[in-house]
C-alpha cells in the first residue's frame, strides 16, 4: 500500500512563493486504479513525482510498505523506485539512443528482475514483435508508448505511475494504449495511479480524484 | 559502493548516445585527439631534449663542467697534465673522439677515455657521473686486454665490426679483444675505456683531449708557462644548457597549450550538447530507480573510458608529430644553443601517462558545467536551452567577465616581469577576445537587422543572431586560431625580415678564416698579407670572463669601416667607434645591457682593477650569451692570454673562389676553416627556418582543428537548422534561395570573426615581440605588420567556413519535405 499524509509543496516563482496544494492525504491500495484530475498546473504531475520520489515534498509522509519515502536520501529513494515503481511520462519516455528491446528490459535489468517468458508475453501483448531493433525515432507516438508501458511492466513492479500517457496520442491510438495498459495491469495485479484531463478514461479505472485549489476532492 | 551491476546497463544506455550521434561523437574525438597529440607530440620534443640534456651532463660535455682545453682546440700534452697534477691541480684527463668503421654497414661511435685513478676515487662533489657501476674492477679496467663499457646496442655494433680486423679498433695493442661490458647508462654508440686504449684507438700517444676541474672553486691562475697552452673553461652553473633552452621549450609548451585549449573547445562543445540532448535520458534512468550520485557516478566513469579510448590515437598522433618535428628541432637546438639532441624519439612511460592525464583533465574541464548542473539535478529542462540571447543577461554576464580579464591583463602587462607572467598576460587577452566574441558579433548582426526592415531581411539577420549561440564555440575556436597565426606568424616574418637585414650587417666580409694555432695564424697572416685581392684582414681573438656570477664572452676586433659601416648598432654614442679605437671603451650586446640593465655611458667592471665604458649597444639574435667588444688592441692588453680568433677578409667577389681555392692548398685548411659570408648567411637562415619549422607547422594544426571544430558545429546544427527553417520554407521561401542565404549568413559570420581576429593578431604580435621575446631570449625586435597575411587568413577563413558550410546546404538541398514537415512538427 501506497500512503501519502500530509503532503504539501509549493515552487518558488519570480512572483513569490506558489502553493501547490497543501496537507494532502492519498491512499493506493494494491491492485488498485486511480485517477488523478485536475487543471493544467494545478500540481497533478507534481503530486506523481513526488509519490515516485523524483521530487521532494515540503511536508508530509509517503509511506510504501515498511518505508517512509520523505525520509529517505536520493540514493535510497532510487531503490525504492527501481523495485516498486514503473513510471511513464507523457512523452520523451525513452531512451533515444537504445533499441526497444534494450528500452524494454532496462529497468528489469537495473532491478535484477528479467524475466524472459514474461517479456515475451509482454512483447507478444503490446505488439512489438517487429519493431524490436528499431530505434524510438523510428517508431510512431502510440508505439513509443507502449514501449514505455512494456519497460514499466517488464520490471514487474507493484505500482505504475503514469503521467497523462496518452496525452500525446490521437484518440484512437490513446484508446489502444490505454486499453493495453489497464489489461496488463488488471493481469498483473499492478496499482496504477494515473494522472489524466480525461474524464472518460478517470471512469474506466476503480477511482477519481480531482486536484483543486491545493486539495483532493 | 558506487559501481554496481546495474552501472553496466547504466553505462550502456550512457554510451549508446555516442553510437546514435556519430557527428557529436567526431567531434569529441577530433578535438581530444587534436588537444592530446598536440600536447604529447610538444611535450615528447621537450622530454626528448631533457633526456639528451641529462645524458650530455652526466658525460662531461656539460657546459656546467669546469675544465681545461688546449688553446685553439689543440689536443693537451701528457707533460702539461702530470705538471699541472704536481702543482695540486684537481685534474682528471679525457680522450675523445670518433671511431668510424670501414665496414658496411659503416659504424661511428662515439669513444671516450678516462683515468680512472683520478676520476672515480675523487670525493669532490662536483665529480661527474661516467656511467660506469660504483663496483668497477679497477685491475681489470686498467690491464690487458682492457674493458670497453657500452650499451647493449652498441656492443652488438661492434661485435659485428670485429669481423675480419686483425688490428686497430676492435683490437688492443696486444692484438686482442677487450672485455665488452654493458652499462644502460651509456648512450647508443658511445663507449667508455681506459685513456690509455682510447689514445691507441685514435691515435693519440700522449696527448688528451681536455682535462675536467674536478673542483670548480679551485681558483689559481695557470703557471705562465702553461697559460700560452691551455685555457680555464669557467662552470656556467647558472646557464646549463636546459637552461639555456628552457624558454625555447616554453615557448614551444604555450603554443601546444593554445592547440590543446582550441581541441578543449571542440570538446566542450560536443559535451555540452551531448549533456543537454541526454536531458530526457537522465530522467529516464532517474526515473527507472538510479540516484543521482550514482547516474553522475556512471557519467564520469563513462568520460574517463571514453577519453582513454580517445586518448591513446590522440598520443600516438603525438609521437608521430614529435616524430616529424624532432629533425628540425634538433637541428635549431643544436645551432642556437649547441645542444645535441638525438634524433630518434625514445619516450618514458611518464610521457604516456601524462598525455592520459592531459585527456582526462581535459574532458572532466570541458565536461564540468554540464557535470556541475546535473550534480544539482537541476537538468536545464528549458526547449530553448541551447539558444543564448547575448543581448540579454548573458551578454552582460560575459562583458563583466570581458572586464575583469582585461583588467587583469593590464595588471600584469604593467606589474609581470616573467616569462611566465608574458604568458599569462597573452592568456588573458585570448579570454577577454573569446568572452568578447558572441557580444561582437551579435552586435554586428543586431546593426544588420536594424538597416533592415523586410520581412526576409528581419528574419535573415535574426536567424544569424540565433545561430551565434550554436556556433560560438567554434567561432571562438577560429578567432584564436587566426588571430595566433596572425600574431605568430607577424612575429616570425618580422624576425626574418630584422634577421635577414641584420645577417647583412654582421656578416660584411667575404670570408672568414680560423687558424689552428698561433703559427698558423701568423702564417695566414702574412700570406694574406701578400695577396691584392684581399683588401682587408681583419683579426679578431676571444676570452671568457664572469660578470656578476654570469659568464660573459670577450671579443677584440680590428676597428675598420666594415665594422663601422654595418655593424647592427641599436643605439650609440656619436663618437661610439673612435672611443671604442682609441679610449678603450667598448659595446655590449642586447642581452647582457638587458640582463645587467647597462645603459650607454655606463661602466662594466670586467676585471678587478678596470671597468670599460659602454659606448654602444648592438644586436645579437640567436646568442644566448652576454657578450663585450673592444678592440682587439685592447682586449690584449686587458687579457694577453686570449685566443686567437678568426681572421675577417675583404676580398672582390669575384675572386672568392680563387683565393679559397689557394688558401686550402697552401694551408690544407678544414671545411669549418674557411667560411664565405653566403654559405654562413645560406646556414643561418636555414636554421632559422628550422627553428620555426615546428612553430609554424603547430600553427597550421591550430588552424585545421579550428576549421573542424566549425564543420562539426555546423554539421550537429543541420538537423536542428532544419526544423528552424522548415516554418521559412512552408511560408513560401525556396530551398535554393535558402541555401544561399545560409552559406552567406555563415560567410559573413566567418569574415566578422576573421575582422576580429586581426586586431587580436596584432595585440599578440606585438605581445610577442616586445614581451614574450624579451623575456624568453633577451632581445627585442622591432614591431611589423604584414597586411598580406591578414589577407591570406581572411581568405582562409572564409574557405573554411565554405567547406564547413557544403555537407549541410547539401543535407539541406536533399532532404525531403516529409522531413522538412516532420522538423515543423517536432518543433511543435
Amino acid at each position: 500500500m501506497l500512503k501519502a499524509t500530509g503532503i504539501s509543496k509549493s515552487h518558488h516563482t519570480p512572483q513569490g512563493p506558489l502553493t501547490l496544494f497543501t496537507e494532502l492525504n492519498f491512499t493506493l491500495n494494491p491492485a488498485e486504479s486511480v485517477a488523478l484530475m485536475g487543471e493544467s498546473g494545478s500540481g497533478k504531475s507534481t503530486l506523481l513525482h513526488i509519490l515516485a520520489g523524483l521530487e521532494p515534498a515540503d511536508a508530509g509522509n509517503i509511506l510504501l510498505h515498511e518505508h517512509n519515502l520523505t525520509s529517505l536520501n536520493d540514493r535510497q529513494r532510487a531503490h525504492i523506485r527501481r523495485d516498486y515503481f514503473g513510471v511513464i511520462f507523457q512523452q520523451l519516455n525513452l531512451i533515444p539512443s537504445l533499441s526497444v528491446y534494450d528500452n524494454l528490459v532496462f529497468q528489469a535489468r537495473l532491478a535484477q528482475r528479467l524475466e524472459h517468458h514474461w517479456l515475451d508475453h509482454l512483447i507478444a501483448e503490446l505488439g512489438l514483435q517487429q519493431l524490436l531493433s528499431r530505434y524510438p525515432s523510428q517508431l510512431s507516438g502510440g508505439q513509443q508508448q507502449r514501449v514505455a508501458i512494456g519497460r514499466a511492466l517488464a520490471a514487474k513492479t507493484p505500482y505504475i505511475l503514469a503521467d497523462e500517457p496518452t496525452g500525446s496520442l490521437d484518440e484512437i491510438n490513446a484508446e489502444q494504449v490505454m486499453s493495453l495498459l489497464l489489461a496488463l495491469v488488471k493481469e498483473t495485479g499492478t496499482s496504477l495511479f494515473m494522472v489524466t484531463h480525461s474524464q472518460a478514461l478517470a471512469q474506466r479505472l476503480d477511482r477519481s480524484l480531482t486536484l483543486r485549489q491545493g486539495q483532493l476532492v | 559502493m558506487l559501481f554496481q551491476r546495474s552501472s553496466v546497463w547504466v553505462l550502456h544506455a550512457l554510451l549508446s548516445h555516442w553510437w546514435k550521434h556519430p557527428v557529436q561523437l567526431s567531434t569529441l574525438m577530433v578535438g581530444l585527439v587534436a588537444a592530446t597529440a598536440l600536447w604529447s607530440g610538444v611535450q615528447a620534443l621537450n622530454q626528448q631534449a631533457r633526456m639528451s640534456y641529462d645524458q650530455a651532463a652526466q658525460r662531461f660535455n656539460s657546459l656546467n663542467q669546469a675544465q681545461l682545453t688546449g688553446i685553439n682546440q689543440q689536443p693537451i700534452a701528457q707533460q702539461d697534465y702530470v705538471q699541472l697534477r704536481r702543482l695540486g691541480w684537481p685534474v682528471t684527463p679525457l680522450v675523445e673522439g670518433q671511431l668510424t668503421t670501414d665496414l658496411s654497414p659503416q659504424y661511428s661511435f662515439t669513444l671516450v677515455g678516462i683515468e680512472p685513478m683520478t676520476l672515480l676515487n675523487t670525493e669532490s662533489a662536483q665529480a661527474p657521473a661516467t656511467g660506469l657501476p660504483t663496483n668497477l674492477s679497477l685491475n681489470q679496467f686498467l690491464t690487458p686486454p682492457w674493458e670497453v663499457w657500452l650499451s647493449a646496442r652498441t656492443k652488438e655494433a661492434v661485435l659485428q665490426a670485429f669481423e675480419g680486423v686483425d688490428t686497430g679498433f676492435p683490437l688492443n695493442p696486444l692484438g686482442e679483444r677487450p672485455n665488452l661490458r654493458v652499462s644502460n647508462a651509456l648512450a647508443d654508440y658511445e663507449m667508455m675505456t681506459d685513456i690509455y686504449l682510447a689514445q691507441y684507438w685514435l691515435e693519440m700517444d700522449q696527448q688528451h683531449s681536455r682535462l675536467l676541474l674536478l673542483q670548480d672553486t679551485f681558483a689559481q691562475p695557470l703557471p705562465n708557462e702553461l697559460s700560452s697552452r691551455l685555457r680555464v673553461i669557467i662552470p656556467q652553473s647558472d646557464h646549463d644548457i636546459s637552461r639555456l633552452t628552457e624558454s625555447f621549450h616554453l615557448n614551444l609548451t604555450a603554443l601546444s597549450l593554445l592547440a590543446y585549449l582550441v581541441g578543449l573547445l571542440m570538446v566542450y562543445s560536443a559535451m555540452h550538447l551531448a549533456m543537454n540532448q541526454r536531458r530526457s535520458l537522465y530522467r529516464v534512468i532517474t526515473a527507472c530507480g538510479i540516484d543521482q550520485r550514482h547516474l553522475m557516478a556512471c557519467v564520469l566513469t563513462e568520460l574517463l573510458l571514453l577519453s582513454a579510448l580517445i586518448a591513446l590515437p590522440g598520443l600516438l598522433l603525438g609521437y608521430w608529430i614529435a616524430s616529424w618535428l624532432l629533425p628540425d628541432l634538433s637541428t635549431s637546438l643544436a645551432g642556437l644553443y649547441g645542444a645535441q639532441v638525438d634524433a630518434n624519439l625514445s619516450l618514458t612511460s611518464r610521457w604516456w601517462f601524462q598525455g592520459l592525464m592531459m585527456a582526462w583533465a581535459g574532458t572532466l574541464l570541458a565536461s564540468l558545467l554540464p557535470l556541475l548542473r546535473l550534480l544539482n539535478n537541476k537538468p536545464n529542462n528549458r526547449p530553448d536551452a541551447n539558444i543564448i540571447h547575448f543581448s540579454g543577461s548573458v551578454g552582460s554576464r560575459l562583458m563583466t567577465l570581458a572586464l575583469i580579464s582585461a583588467t587583469a591583463a593590464l595588471a600584469v602587462a604593467y606589474t609581470g616581469q616573467s616569462l611566465l607572467s608574458g604568458f599569462l598576460l597573452l592568456g588573458l587577452i585570448f579570454t577577454t577576445a573569446a568572452l568578447l566574441l558572441p557580444l561582437l558579433v551579435d552586435k554586428v548582426l543586431a546593426l544588420g537587422q536594424a538597416l533592415f526592415s523586410s520581412a526576409l531581411g528581419q528574419w535573415l539577420w535574426a536567424d544569424a543572431r540565433l545561430q551565434i549561440s550554436h556556433l560560438a564555440i567554434a567561432l571562438i575556436a577560429l578567432l584564436l586560431a587566426l588571430s595566433t597565426s596572425i600574431g605568430v606568424g607577424g612575429m616570425v616574418e618580422g624576425f626574418r625580415h630584422t634577421f635577414v637585414g641584420w645577417l647583412d650587417q654582421r656578416l660584411a666580409a667575404e670570408v672568414y678564416v680560423r687558424a689552428d694555432s698561433q703559427q698558423q695564424a701568423d702564417e695566414l697572416y702574412a700570406w694574406l698579407d701578400q695577396h691584392e685581392q684581399v683588401k682587408a684582414i681583419l683579426p679578431s681573438a676571444r676570452a671568457d670572463r664572469v660578470l656578476h656570477q654570469t659568464p660573459i664572452e670577450l671579443r677584440g676586433i680590428q676597428v675598420h669601416a666594415t665594422y663601422v659601416d654595418h655593424w647592427p648598432l641599436l643605439s650609440r654614442m656619436d663618437d661610439a667607434w673612435s672611443q671604442i679605437e682609441d679610449q678603450g671603451a667598448v659595446m655590449i650586446n642586447e642581452q647582457l645591457a638587458r640582463q645587467l640593465a647597462l645603459n650607454l655611458g655606463d661602466s662594466i667592471p670586467l676585471s678587478t682593477d678596470t671597468s670599460f665604458s659602454v659606448v654602444a649597444i648592438y644586436s645579437d639574435y640567436g646568442n644566448p650569451k652576454g657578450q663585450v667588444m673592444m678592440s682587439i688592441e685592447t682586449l690584449y692588453q686587458h687579457w694577453p692570454h686570449a685566443e686567437q680568433g678568426s681572421f675577417a677578409l675583404r676580398v672582390d667577389p669575384d675572386q672568392l673562389d680563387s683565393l679559397k681555392d689557394q688558401l686550402n692548398e697552401h694551408f690544407s685548411l678544414g671545411d669549418n676553416q674557411v667560411l664565405d659570408q653566403l654559405a654562413v648567411k645560406d646556414f643561418s637562415i636555414r636554421l632559422f627556418e628550422r627553428t620555426f619549422a615546428a612553430t609554424r607547422a603547430l600553427n597550421l594544426l591550430v588552424l585545421g582543428v579550428a576549421s573542424i571544430a566549425l564543420l562539426s558545429s555546423l554539421l550537429t546544427l543541420s538537423s536542428l537548422r532544419l526544423t528552424q527553417m522548415a516554418p521559412v520554407w512552408a511560408s513560401g521561401v525556396s530551398r535554393q534561395q535558402l541555401m544561399f542565404f545560409e552559406l552567406m549568413r555563415l560567410l559573413f559570420i566567418a569574415l566578422i570573426t576573421a575582422m576580429l581576429a586581426i586586431p587580436l593578431g596584432l595585440l599578440i604580435s606585438y605581445c610577442l615581440v616586445t614581451v614574450i621575446n624579451v623575456r624568453a631570449f633577451g632581445w627585442a625586435l622591432p614591431w611589423q605588420i604584414f597586411p598580406q597575411q591578414w589577407f591570406n587568413l581572411t581568405l582562409s577563413a572564409l574557405i573554411s567556413a565554405l567547406l564547413a558550410a557544403i555537407i549541410p546546404l547539401l543535407k539541406l538541398r536533399f532532404s525531403s519535405p516529409g522531413k522538412l514537415l516532420k522538423g515543423f512538427r517536432d518543433d511543435q
